[in-house]
């Protein structure tokens, strides 16, 4: 057919394809944890390099993936100007009032520069879990991924039910496409204007195929699984085999050393927090 | 006939066992008594809705266990009781295959999908990686072991089915219709594995099936069910060459079987009704042989003109017209190359061809679902090209293959009168179509009935009406008797023939054969996006060797007389009827 569907995992011979998928659970544990503990926009900027430098080695074709960032930018760009004008320290420097100060909304209303700053590492810490969350999916194939899960004592059901959605996403995708096609063949158009009511009974032509489809596939996959022994014990053996290789084992020590180091520097020597109201900005060379 | 019924060397025993469905009105069986032999290969037929699905679920516990309603009775498979063992342990007995491959393949790749039965019992991995190794072996599917089961062909997705339940190692394999939804290869695919398994094997199969030539070569036994209940049991040769001709059961027998039974009427003296082309062949050999008809290699001859409006047709302007047409998906998939094609107004054209042969690709741009990468289509004076599909809709209906896929409105009128009101017709004339298909296709009792709640036939004859509904010109119809039983299809081609003769254009994608040759004017061939064939479905049948190279083959009538040939049969035989007055003509010479 036409469409291939969601891709979830690419083909590569990097290391980061080579690791166990232990490893690089660790790896992205490793970037949550750094993305939560650091405030710093500089310093989360270099894990968001770090992270981007990562992602260009696993030569991921960029092509494939960016159309799901698509919307990512507009929408980190509308977050942090929400920032800026909603950081309600009164103490804050301001650097253009769009909203004259009232009593009910305080200090909102003022684009300020703690504002932008804090909106910019919120952002840079979303983007370091969009990268790094992907980047772990697209390189290690599906089940593999699921069996690393299961080693670090995910209930194997759980994962299954994971692993299973995610494998009939493009089922379901097809499935859309031809419910679509059926009825705009009824001459259906979708209405884009009207009441918000009128636009959604629209879709009822729609919804109720989808609906009556997938609790129907639901029936017949569990008719499937069952016949096939899914659920029969709470033992199972497993056909894929993965095992910690020398170089998972080095990765883990050198992703266990960098991050106490780096624990160590934060939470002692602060290294990496940013303490907004301690800052004083200089705005005097502004034109306003 | 009397069976004989030893307890001991049977391997599944149902006994007096009847099941209602938690929703349903009625029971879906009623008291079925079936024992089956280790090593027996077993067909179950009868049409859509008589219970032949509900009794595979018996077999593996499904039923009681997964779906709920009231089961009397007692089943026995290789000495478990069903009641007494869940699914997942009766599983290690009993391996089934669905009609659907969709469905029942869900792990990402083929070798996952063969390993994931045994991996739930618990099997060493050593043993698996032998299994999985053994069954790509057998069923054919090596190099397939890395591919996503969503990037096969049907009939490798089926293969892969049934090797994912062959490697549990079951002592009985069941399948329900494990063709009904793939094209002639795949269900070539699958039925060379069944020969496989009947050969290598020491299996029990149980299948279901609405294919009787097939079921003719492999099954010891022929079970029909009808309404819930099991009506004609026996040998193929006695049920599908004699009873079910006679009986009316509403199941196609072999065209060989009906060809003979209905020379047998004519007062043609036959020993027996044949199953198997072989079988007829000799039959018809030797009948002609005894009667002084010597095989030679002379002048075949003619059938008389077949009367066809065909030519006549075609001084006036083609409703639709397309030059030069090429498509190219975004992928960059090439499904259709320079394509040229005139359909007259009045004209029955069946489109066949294998899956991935372009033809879903092709009609889609007669009503403007596509747009032409390089060329054009005109229908009805128009470019498609700028058109919107709702704007096509008016002169080209569409019907679906899967009538679940159109199916939402709360009551069979409202669903009906659903296109007409986009078409932003007047509630008058809406009113008034409505009513006319309501009428023509016999859906009066069902007006105020919830589409969804119907049987999978009346829930089609409702996604025919919404479409007939607003009173296109030209009809297509994508695979129409795709999961239907004899009955219902049959129907369903009647209902378009009767539009066609209204003056209508009928356009239909089809694999089935036997439907092209009773029923279509013009077959276009497709292969690998080209127009392989383009002709009348005699001319059409009497090129085995093109259609070969798409792996169509021409019905079995039209193999027999093929076969006949030195006795004077023309090639381009394609129904029992014509074959039936040539055999005459050829009996009447040799007196």
């Amino acid at each position: 057919m036409s469409s291939r569907g969601y891709v979830l995992y690419f083909k590569g011979n990097t290391l980061i394809h080579k690791f166990d998928p232990r490893t690089k659970i660790i790896l992205l544990v490793f970037y949550v944890l750094l993305a939560l503990i650091y405030s710093d926009p500089i310093y989360l900027g270099a894990v968001l390099l770090s992270a981007i430098i990562i992602w260009i080695y696993s030569r991921i074709p960029i092509k494939e993936v960016s159309k799901i960032y698509r919307y990512v930018y507009a929408t980190l760009a509308l977050l942090i100007l929400i920032q800026g004008l909603s950081y309600s320290d009164p103490k804050a420097t301001t650097i253009l009032r769009v909203i004259p100060e009232n009593p009910l909304l305080g200090n909102v209303g003022a684009l300020t520069v703690e504002g932008l700053i804090y909106g910019i590492a919120i952002s840079e810490r979303i983007l370091i879990l969009m990268l790094i969350g992907p980047l772990v999916i697209y390189t290690t194939p599906l089940d593999r991924l699921i069996l690393g899960l299961i080693k670090f004592k995910m209930p194997y059901t759980l994962a299954f039910i994971m692993s299973t959605s995610l494998n009939l996403l493009p089922s379901v995708q097809i499935e859309i496409e031809n419910i679509q096609e059926a009825q705009t063949a009824r001459a259906f158009t979708k209405i884009e204007t009207g009441s918000f009511i009128e636009r959604m009974k629209a879709y009822i032509p729609l919804m109720v195929p989808l609906v009556v489809g997938m609790v129907r596939n639901s029936t017949l996959l569990s008719l499937a699984m069952a016949s096939r022994a899914f659920g029969v014990s709470t033992k199972r053996t497993f056909y894929h085999e993965i095992s910690l290789k020398m170089r998972d084992k080095i990765a883990i020590a050198i992703i266990a050393g960098v991050f106490i180091i780096l624990a160590y520097a934060r939470f002692v020597y602060g290294m990496g927090g940013f303490n907004f109201t301690a800052v004083h900005f200089d705005l005097s060379f502004l034109p306003f | 006939m009397s069976m004989t019924k030893e307890e001991g060397s049977s391997i599944v025993t149902i006994r007096d066992a009847s099941f209602k469905y938690f929703s349903g009105k009625k029971a879906a069986l009623k008291k079925i008594n079936l024992d089956i032999k280790a090593g027996e290969f077993v067909a179950i037929m009868g049409p859509t809705g008589a219970g032949k699905s509900t009794l595979c679920l018996l077999l593996n516990g499904s039923i009681p266990h997964l779906i709920k309603g009231t089961l009397v009775g007692d089943i026995q498979v290789s000495s478990l009781k069903t009641r007494e063992h869940q699914i997942q342990e009766l599983a290690r007995k009993v391996g089934m295959v669905f009609q659907n491959p969709n469905l029942q393949l869900f792990c990402i790749d083929v070798e996952s999908e063969l390993a994931f039965g045994p991996e739930n019992l618990a099997v060493d991995r050593d043993e698996i990686h032998r299994r999985v190794k053994e069954i790509l072996h057998l069923l054919r599917l090596e190099g397939l072991e890395k591919r996503s089961p969503t990037a096969l062909s049907g009939g490798q997705k089926q293969a892969v089915a049934i090797g994912a339940a062959l490697t549990m190692n079951p002592e009985i394999l069941v399948l329900d219709e494990p063709t009904s939804n793939l094209d002639p290869l795949g269900s070539q695919k699958v039925f060379e594995i069944l020969r496989i398994l009947k050969s290598q094997k020491n299996l029990t199969i149980l299948m279901v099936s609405h294919k009787s030539e097939e079921i003719a070569e492999f099954a010891d036994r022929v079970v029909i069910v009808d309404n819930g209940k099991i009506v004609l049991e026996g040998r193929p040769s006695d049920i599908l060459g004699k009873e079910i001709i006679e009986e009316k059961v509403y199941i196609r027998p072999p065209q060989v079987s009906e060809l003979i039974y209905k020379l047998r009427k004519k007062g043609y003296e036959f020993s027996k009704i044949p199953t198997t082309l072989e079988e007829a062949y000799i039959l018809i050999k030797s009948y002609l042989e005894q009667h002084g008809i010597k095989s030679k290699s002379g002048p075949k001859l003619n059938l008389k003109q077949k009367k066809s409006t065909t030519n006549k047709r075609r001084d006036i302007e083609p409703i639709i017209k397309v030059r030069d047409l090429w498509h190219q998906y975004k992928g960059g998939v090439v499904a259709l190359r320079n394509i040229n094609l005139d359909i007259y107004p009045g004209e029955f054209v069946a489109i066949v061809g294998q899956n991935g042969s372009g033809k879903t690709t092709l009609v889609k741009h007669f009503n403007g679902l596509l747009k032409p990468t390089k060329g054009f289509v005109i229908v009805n004076g128009l470019d498609t090209r700028p058109m919107h599909v709702s704007e096509l809709s008016k002169y080209v209906g569409y019907i679906y293959q899967n009538p679940d896929d159109q199916l939402f409105a709360e009551s069979v009128e409202d669903e009906i009168a659903f296109g007409p009101r986009n078409l932003g017709w007047d509630e008058e004339e809406v009113r008034k179509s409505v009513e006319e298909v309501i009428k023509r296709l016999h859906l009066e009792h069902l007006r105020k009935d919830h589409p969804l709640s119907l049987g999978l036939g009346d829930r089609h004859r409702v996604a025919v009406a919404s479409v007939l509904a607003m009173k296109p010109d030209v009809v297509i119809l994508d695979e129409p008797t795709t999961g239907q039983d004899f009955r219902g299809s049959r129907e369903i081609v009647d209902l378009i023939n009767g539009l066609q003769k209204e003056g209508k254009t009928v356009i239909m994608i089809t694999h089935d054969m036997f439907l092209v040759a009773d029923y279509a004017e013009r077959v276009i061939v497709l292969s690998k996006g080209q127009i392989l064939l383009d002709g009348t479905p005699a001319e059409i049948f009497s090129r085995p060797d093109i259609l070969e190279q798409t792996y169509l083959s021409p019905p079995q009538i039209t193999k027999l007389a093929q076969k006949l040939g030195d006795f004077g049969f023309p090639n381009n035989i394609i129904t029992i009827d014509e074959f039936c007055e040539i055999f005459e003509e050829i009996v009447r010479g040799g007196n």
